[in-house]
């Protein structure tokens, strides 16, 4: 079976731009995510994790200074952030062994909006548009792919990548996601009442809800080890079958999409040496975690959750979670589950509350979302880099 | 060995089974009309249907033709058992009624129901409820049905065994038109699954619903 391996990882968010500047905030325990009182997005005031607008911009002018501004900000962020991990990473776009697979929950959703409308062709709220505007954008020739599978999307994303390049059709499988804040996500998630007034705190016994987010992050998936230190062992997807709206009361879904990730990975439970969770600060959703990393047997595993940095990013989360998570691989460092302080889920699992030097080999990446789906990815270091 | 089981197509009106007609309705009928007619004839009780979008309304009533009372969970695992799509407007419609709830701002009313309801893959969601299915899920959207894509994913998954079983097509909708068509591939003798009769299939689908 061919090995897959991980190369050009990079993000933007509210902590940031690209992987020093992320990485420096969340080892220093800082939050991206603040108050904010903008009527764009909602009447009263609410607390998110917003991109530096202006700053971001500034350097996506810098990079592009022949550009005409006829980019919308969610095509800008994925235009920029492939950018600048093709800088890293640098691969033949024209080949018909790349692909680009774009993750996203709703894309240009803000230009729904009725003073936006006019501005722009109607087709350009459609995911498959901006997919082939970014893939014109770098003259890719295979037709990009677009997965939209709510809070699940990045892992999934990733996920279907790393298949596919087993499958042999692609060599280079560039996996990019993004979700911006609009009155569409903000409105809607406030109607559900599923949004917290203060940062967010997950699997803590007082989480009063999730803090939503704006990011974009990238990796480029590759059949080739050359210099790599991280390679996708295995992934699963599945179904809780349940609720569209609320999570299963047992958390098998989860623990299925586990052991289907496990199982294809060839590694043991007690192979995994960290978990990076979904951790929304749900009440449901954390308390159905618990239950599922018990069912795996990974109860005792050190796991975090990073939405107290970044919010919950939606279609980005799994991209830049996952980006997070080969740091603390590279880093030997586990980052504390920032907003958690009094154990808030029935099962015993084994939260992350202050930074942690430890060695870590293999993580687990999961997540889970409206409509009962979950995924579960395995990430472990490369044999040369042990 | 995987094999296609059955398939179904619907659209413009037209609900075709193993290329047999099913119902032929009157092209100047709304969907909406199209929909409650079958869903009566189906025969189903499934209260949570009258909740549902557009979108897994048509998802839901094509299900129900393709798998016709049949229970995979009798044969297959629960764990086994996927569904990947395609789709092209995501949920357009809902999206636009969820915006109009925001535009007018002295009628400023966002409802949870309808929010919802704004991410495609609460279609597939809802099939797996309706038929327990917990395996691989998948949502695509591309412009048209992209079948090398998709054929060559749902192959991969089941050569690796993640699935013994899934429905596999595109299900879409938007004001002007919906289009839905499904494959059911099982782990078992019969008409070979490959990217040429997936092709075909659809292709001839298009051509029944054009010329009738």
């Amino acid at each position: 079976m061919k090995r897959v391996f991980v190369h050009g990882s990079y993000l933007i968010s509210s902590l940031g731009f690209g992987i020093k500047e992320n990485s420096t905030k969340l080892f220093a325990g800082k939050s991206g995510s603040e108050l904010i009182l903008d009527k764009k997005y909602y009447p009263k005031a609410f607390f998110a994790s917003k991109i530096d607008n202006k700053r971001f911009n500034k350097v996506f002018k810098d990079l592009f200074p022949d550009i005409k501004n006829s980019y919308t900000f969610f095509e800008q962020l994925l235009i920029f952030v492939i950018q600048q991990s093709l800088k890293k990473y640098p691969i033949d776009l024209k080949s018909e062994e790349t692909l680009l697979i774009i993750s996203s929950t709703k894309g240009n959703i803000d230009l729904l909006a009725k003073n936006e409308k006019s501005k722009w062709k109607e087709n350009r709220v459609f995911l498959w548009k901006s997919a082939q505007i970014i893939k014109d954008f770098f003259g890719i020739q295979n037709k990009a792919i677009v997965i939209s599978n709510a809070c699940i999307s990045g892992v999934e994303a990733i996920g279907i990548g790393s298949r596919m390049i087993r499958e042999g059709s692609y060599k280079n499988i560039i996996v990019a996601g993004a979700d911006i804040l609009s009155e569409f996500v903000v409105a809607g998630f406030q109607s559900f009442q599923s949004l917290s007034s203060k940062l967010c705190r997950p699997y803590d016994a007082n989480r009063t809800g999730l803090n939503l987010g704006e990011a974009a992050g990238v990796v480029i998936l590759t059949s080739e080890e050359k210099k790599s230190d991280i390679e996708v062992l295995g992934s699963g997807i599945s179904n809780d079958a349940n609720h569209i709206s609320g999570p299963s009361r047992t958390g098998d879904g989860l623990y299925f999409a586990i052991k289907s990730a496990i199982d294809e990975s060839s590694i043991k439970v007690e192979d995994i040496d960290f978990i990076s969770g979904h951790g929304t600060a749900t009440n449901y959703n954390d308390e159905m975690e618990s239950k599922a990393f018990q069912l795996a047997g990974l109860e005792n595993t050190p796991i975090n959750s990073l939405k107290g940095y970044w919010g919950h990013t939606l279609g980005a989360a799994g991209l830049i979670e996952s980006i997070a998570a080969i740091e603390t691989m590279k880093n030997n460092l586990l980052i504390k589950t920032l907003g958690y302080d009094k154990h808030g889920v029935s099962i015993p699992i084994n939260i992350v509350k202050d930074n942690q030097s430890l060695p870590i080999k293999t993580v687990l990446k999961t997540a889970s979302g409206f409509g009962g789906a979950n995924a579960a990815i395995i990430f472990q270091k490369t044999k040369n880099n042990v | 060995m995987y094999s296609i089981s059955k398939h179904i197509f619907f659209s413009k009106n037209k609900l075709l089974s193993n290329f047999e007609m099913l119902y032929n309705f009157e092209n100047s009928l709304t969907f909406a009309n199209v929909f409650k007619t079958i869903y009566k004839d189906l025969g189903v009780r499934y209260p949570k249907y009258f909740k549902m979008d557009a979108l897994s309304k048509l998802g839901f009533l094509s299900t129900e033709v393709l798998l016709q009372n049949r229970s995979l969970t009798e044969i297959y695992k629960s764990e086994k058992i996927g569904i990947i799509v395609a789709n092209s407007a995501s949920t357009y419609i809902m999206d636009s009624k969820h915006q109009a709830s925001l535009d007018d701002k002295e009628s400023y009313f966002p409802s949870p129901a309808n929010f919802v309801y704004t991410l495609p893959n609460i279609m597939t969601g809802e099939i797996c409820i309706r038929h327990k299915f917990k395996g691989e899920n998948a949502v695509f959207i591309s412009e048209e049905f992209d079948t090398e894509f998709i054929y060559k994913y749902t192959n991969k998954l089941l050569i690796d065994n993640k699935l013994d079983a899934t429905i596999v097509g595109y299900v879409n909708i938007d004001n002007d038109d919906y289009e839905a068509f499904l494959m059911l591939v099982e782990n078992k003798e019969g008409e070979i699954f490959d990217l040429n009769t997936l092709k075909e299939t659809y292709t001839k689908y298009k051509l029944l619903t054009w010329i009738n």
